[in-house]
């Protein structure tokens, strides 16, 4: 059902030169995109850069009459490669823990941040480290999978748009990353 | 660290994840920013946006096109020719009852909305929600004031008994699923299943006798789904794929929940059938000293009191089982113990009946067995919470 409202708002926009559809995407994609870059980026404005590149390449897309079959997979796959590029500019190889204080974006209620919130976003952060240079040893397509499966929580259908395959060879690399967790510890 | 530490890691992000929200100024301000964009260079791509015809295919993909389109037109003949088409008729339908002369679209639309989806676990959630519905009818027609209730009440146990055993039929289809969003909704049956029974069990003590059958079958059923969901669970927490949405932990205190639920079924039962034999003794040494013969009832709490002990003692290796962590084992000698407990409940509330029936036909000075009936009844409800089983 959300597939088939999001391609509505596309006929909208191309169709009827409607900008409001652009909005109701960026309305119901915003906080899915921030949330899928913010802990693998440094910092609050790193993230909210490359969100708001993703849209704008989203947009381009639009103009450039780009088929997009899954508009929540296509932000996805545009918000992943930029994370990508950021890793690839700053000439950093591993993901970095920071412990920027001055971390302002509201955890779960929205209300004004407080320090207890805000250690548990560094702590998810330092999580999310150990369990990338955990799996840091396994194939990069495993790597991709299980990250975007169990902590993006993507189906198998988009995390095959977002990486470019087939959804059953998604299955069976998600099936083989699991399987292969076991000869790491 | 070990494969289980990183998976929960891995969890704990998610969770964290979840709960991150934007800045409101951030979303805003960039919001304001690309509509401005945008607005800007629409006149200025429509020349070169070419847009494709409108049909359905604008919206589905090719290859949903092909399996929605047949079922999708064959539901929607059936529905505009037996129903008019009519979408009031289906919405005015959605409060009605069992016994009710909308009430049979109710169930056609919601068959309907279960051929349109195709995911198993999709449709195995759509259905729990029809149960969710079934039970709320039940509670309906035993609260108010209805025409032929207990009519009514026996069509809506029937069509509840009926849905719980779809819900099983599913839950075996989901069975070899694997996924996440299979054992998150087989988690929900099992809780949803274990809440409709105690619903049940409750309508149950104030429905007309004639319909308590009925209603005891239903209660079974809706046990017996939940022990099939556990025996899902099980499976799941053993799936390196599952594991972490469902934990050894949760199948363990769903299971106890379980054997709780069925002990406490038992101590009523035995709570009642203590009281009856007790007022039997009486009524026999009253029939003795009246010559009027032997109480037929002492025979009966008997054969009532062999049933509870098979029961009772099915139940405890059950708990045994439970203890000691043979899982697998567990929800076979579960489904034995229900229908077990079942079959002793039935026969103790007919016991019940026969045994006030009893009391009121001996040839005595009246007053005085009026009186200990009345005793009796008391009794049964003052023992009912009481935990031991001591058959008589």
């Amino acid at each position: 059902m959300s597939q088939l409202i999001d391609q509505y708002q596309l006929y909208r926009i191309r169709a009827k030169r409607d900008a409001d559809a652009f909005a109701s995407i960026y309305d119901r994609y915003i906080t899915s995109i921030y949330r899928f870059v913010y802990l693998k980026l440094p910092t609050r404005e790193a993230a909210e850069d490359v969100t708001s590149e993703t849209f704008l390449r989203f947009w381009n897309a639009i103009l450039q009459n780009t088929e997009i079959r899954n508009v929540r997979a296509f932000l996805y796959q545009v918000a992943r490669n930029l994370v990508v590029d950021y890793f690839r500019k700053e000439e950093l190889h591993k993901y970095v823990v920071t412990n920027d204080e001055d971390v302002t974006s509201s955890y779960s209620t929205g209300q004004v941040s407080d320090r207890g919130r805000e250690q548990k976003l560094i702590e998810a952060r330092a999580d999310l480290r150990i369990v990338l240079e955990r799996i840091e040893r396994l194939k990069e397509d495993y790597r991709d999978v299980l990250t975007l499966r169990l902590i993006d929580g993507l189906s198998f259908d988009d995390i095959a748009i977002v990486l470019d395959k087939k959804p059953g060879h998604v299955r069976v690399i998600y099936h083989r990353a699991v399987r292969a967790l076991d000869k790491l510890s | 660290m070990t494969k289980r530490d990183l998976l929960h890691k891995l969890q704990s992000v998610r969770n964290t994840e979840r709960g991150i929200v934007p800045d409101a100024d951030f979303v805003m301000r960039t919001r304001e920013n690309l509509m401005i964009q945008v607005k800007n260079s629409i006149p200025l791509a429509s020349g070169s946006v070419h847009v494709k015809s409108f049909s359905l295919k604008t919206f589905f993909s090719h290859r949903l096109f092909q399996i929605v389109r047949a079922p999708a037109l064959a539901m929607f003949s059936v529905v505009v020719t037996i129903f008019g088409g009519s979408v009031l008729s289906v919405s005015a339908s959605d409060r009605s009852l069992p016994g009710d002369f909308l009430y049979p679209i109710k169930i056609a639309s919601e068959q309907t909305r279960l051929v349109l989806t195709s995911d198993k676990a999709e449709k195995l959630k759509l259905k729990a929600q029809f149960v969710d519905r079934r039970i709320e009818e039940i509670k309906a027609i035993a609260t108010t004031e209805v025409p032929e209730k207990p009519v009514r009440l026996k069509q809506a146990a029937e069509v509840l008994k009926r849905d719980l055993n779809t819900v099983k039929l599913q839950l075996s289809e989901v069975k070899d699923e694997d996924t996440m969003a299979a054992a998150e909704v087989v988690k929900i049956v099992d809780q949803k299943s274990s809440e409709i029974a105690e619903q049940l069990k409750q309508v149950k003590d104030d429905a007309p006798e004639e319909v308590k059958e009925s209603l005891a079958e239903a209660q079974i059923a809706a046990v017996h789904t939940g022990v099939t969901a556990v025996e899902v669970l099980i499976k799941a927490s053993e799936n390196p794929d599952t594991q972490w949405v469902v934990s050894e932990a949760d199948v363990k205190d769903s299971l106890a929940k379980k054997v709780d639920s069925i002990n406490e079924t038992l101590t009523v039962s035995a709570d009642k059938l203590r009281v009856i034999n007790d007022s039997s003794m009486i009524s026999a040494s009253q029939m003795q000293a009246t010559g009027t013969g032997v109480n037929p009832l002492l025979g009966m709490t008997s054969s009532t009191a062999d049933q509870l002990n098979t029961a009772s003692s099915t139940l405890q290796e059950a708990r045994v089982l439970l203890s000691e962590n043979k899982l697998t084992e567990i929800s076979s000698k579960l489904l034995e113990a229900v229908k077990a407990a079942s079959q002793a409940e039935t026969a103790t509330n007919q016991l019940v009946a026969s045994s006030t029936q009893a009391v009121l036909d001996i040839p005595v000075d009246n007053s005085d067995v009026q009186g200990q009936s009345t005793t009796i009844l008391n009794k049964t409800e003052s023992t009912a919470t009481s935990t031991n089983i001591t058959p008589p």
